[in-house]
């Protein structure tokens, strides 16, 4: 979104041409694209909290050396490869829809996963479109490196934000069991144990999940090993079939919206400004 | 009415952010409510019957109609896959919500691609029906998005059964083992000599009765 809606600005500030300021724009999804799976993983080790936390101040640092070389620097158009990499880092940003996604479904049983998911890409959806309607006026009003300026603060009260939210109990509890060493493999007797005991005394994961499932609610957890989960995504074939839906109707529904203005406007022939009414109104 | 007020929501939100969540919201929330299998697969068959309407369509209304219920129900069946992710790859969810997300941003990146390599390799002449032609991309792409949720129906059917079996046998060694051991045996002998399918039958009710298994 960023360079999306200031893509006129920057071409124009560092001298681009329409494919540099293509790539540009697509950077930091293509990196969104190739840190999904590390970041989804990461978050099953560390939690959503710590991930998203670090992803934003990422973005947001990102973001703040941008409003600065805007602000300060002359020569930007020399700056186009850091301005790349740069790009590539508030990609991290986008990321985020991913650790979402794994740590949220840990908080809520599995038969309301649906509306939690729908009800978090709500909000994930409704950002840019809010941001998009103050981000044009906001660049008049003040230089384009103010506007980075005021996003890259943004960023970082999402990331305040993201450090008051809480692990899901089965995450915390394996935290606390492993900071005092008392994990093991496996343990003979299963969910006799309270939360007290589970805190000082040998514990396996079996027990903690049990726990958390009888005691605290807990439905979904993170079953298996970092390596094992990532093993299974890969080869079982009711993961496939669900990648395979997912992706092909998440690149139907962005593809979609880059495409339909040119399609209006080469068969019904419709203006610029029409055209791009309808793409909005499409996506409901 | 309901394209006025999307549009001047939209024009208002500057765009699809608002547009888009609704679909999400509204996918999800009725994935949760009825069979999600049957959810997805509606919501894949009306965006399809939609892209072949934008492209076969040449009224202007029509296409615009079509345009907006397509971006309710791909948003609505994106959700619904992410349902089907939490139902049956819990086991491995978070590398699964990785892949997917690659996935569809790599797609999302190359689609505009696909459409564009078509329409260039026509002449400017022909570009008016080449891009209705192009519409044949996102409808193939929802059709292959049927079939594998065929093929997920049928492992999902196929493991059920799997597991009814599975289940049974458990309880069947629990039953061996177990305080009705001798009750079992005697069920064995008692059909064997009798070779009395309804006597047979109303023992087995007798000692399995009271099982969930039964």
């Amino acid at each position: 979104v960023v360079f999306g809606i200031t893509a006129t600005v920057l071409a124009d500030r560092l001298q681009l041409s329409v494919i540099q300021s293509a790539m540009l724009s697509s950077t930091s999804l293509l990196f969104a694209a190739c840190a999904a799976v590390p970041v989804s993983l990461a978050t099953r080790v560390w939690g959503g909290r710590v991930i998203t936390f670090v992803l934003l101040v990422v973005a947001g640092t990102a973001m703040l050396i941008l409003a600065a070389l805007l602000h300060w620097v002359v020569d930007l158009p020399s700056l186009y490869a850091l301005f790349i990499v740069l790009g590539l880092f508030l990609g991290c940003g986008v990321v985020t829809v991913n650790s979402g996604l794994v740590h949220l479904s840990w908080w809520f049983p599995e038969r309301s996963q649906g509306t939690v998911a729908g009800t978090f890409l709500f909000a994930f959806s409704l950002g840019p479109g809010v941001f998009g309607a103050f981000a044009a006026p906001a660049a008049n009003a003040m230089s384009i490196g103010g506007l980075f300026l005021f996003w890259g603060l943004f960023i970082y009260c999402g990331a305040i934000v993201a450090l008051f939210c809480f692990d899901p109990p089965y995450t915390q509890l394996l935290r606390i069991v492993r900071r005092k060493g008392l994990l093991v493999e496996t343990l003979p007797g299963e969910s006799s144990k309270n939360l007290v005991e589970l805190s000082n005394s040998n514990v396996s994961q079996a027990q903690l999940m049990a726990v958390c499932k009888d005691v605290l609610g807990q439905e979904v957890f993170p079953e298996n090993a970092f390596l094992r989960d990532l093993r299974f995504s890969l080869t079982r074939l009711e993961n496939w079939c669900v990648i395979g839906i997912a992706s092909l109707t998440l690149g139907v529904l962005l593809g979609y919206i880059v495409w339909i203005p040119s399609f209006f406007l080469g068969v019904m022939g419709t203006g610029a400004e029409e055209s791009g009414y309808i793409v909005l109104v499409s996506k409901c | 009415v309901l394209i006025t007020v999307f549009f001047l929501f939209s024009h208002f939100f500057q765009g699809y952010g608002l547009t888009s969540a609704l679909g999400c919201i509204g996918g999800g929330a009725v994935a949760d409510r009825v069979n999600v299998f049957v959810c997805c697969l509606v919501f894949l068959v009306v965006s399809a019957a939609c892209f072949v309407a934008i492209g076969v369509s040449t009224v202007y209304g029509v296409t615009v109609a079509a345009t907006v219920v397509a971006g309710f129900v791909v948003s609505g069946a994106n959700l619904t896959a992410y349902r089907l992710l939490f139902s049956y790859c819990n086991h491995s969810a978070s590398g699964t919500i990785g892949w997917c997300e690659t996935g569809g941003n790599l797609m999302s990146f190359s689609l505009p691609l696909i459409f564009g390599a078509i329409v260039d390799s026509q002449p400017v002449s022909f570009q008016s029906s080449t891009l209705r032609l192009g519409m044949a991309v996102p409808a193939s792409f929802l059709a292959a998005s049927m079939v594998l949720l065929l093929i997920l129906f049928i492992w999902h059917r196929r493991m059920d059964v799997k597991a009814t079996v599975e289940k049974h046998a458990e309880a069947q060694q629990e039953l061996e083992a177990g305080p009705f051991a001798g009750a079992h045996q005697a069920l064995g002998a008692s059909e064997a000599e009798t070779n009395n399918e309804e006597a047979a039958a109303a023992f087995r009710a007798s000692v399995y009765g009271g099982l969930e298994c039964a």
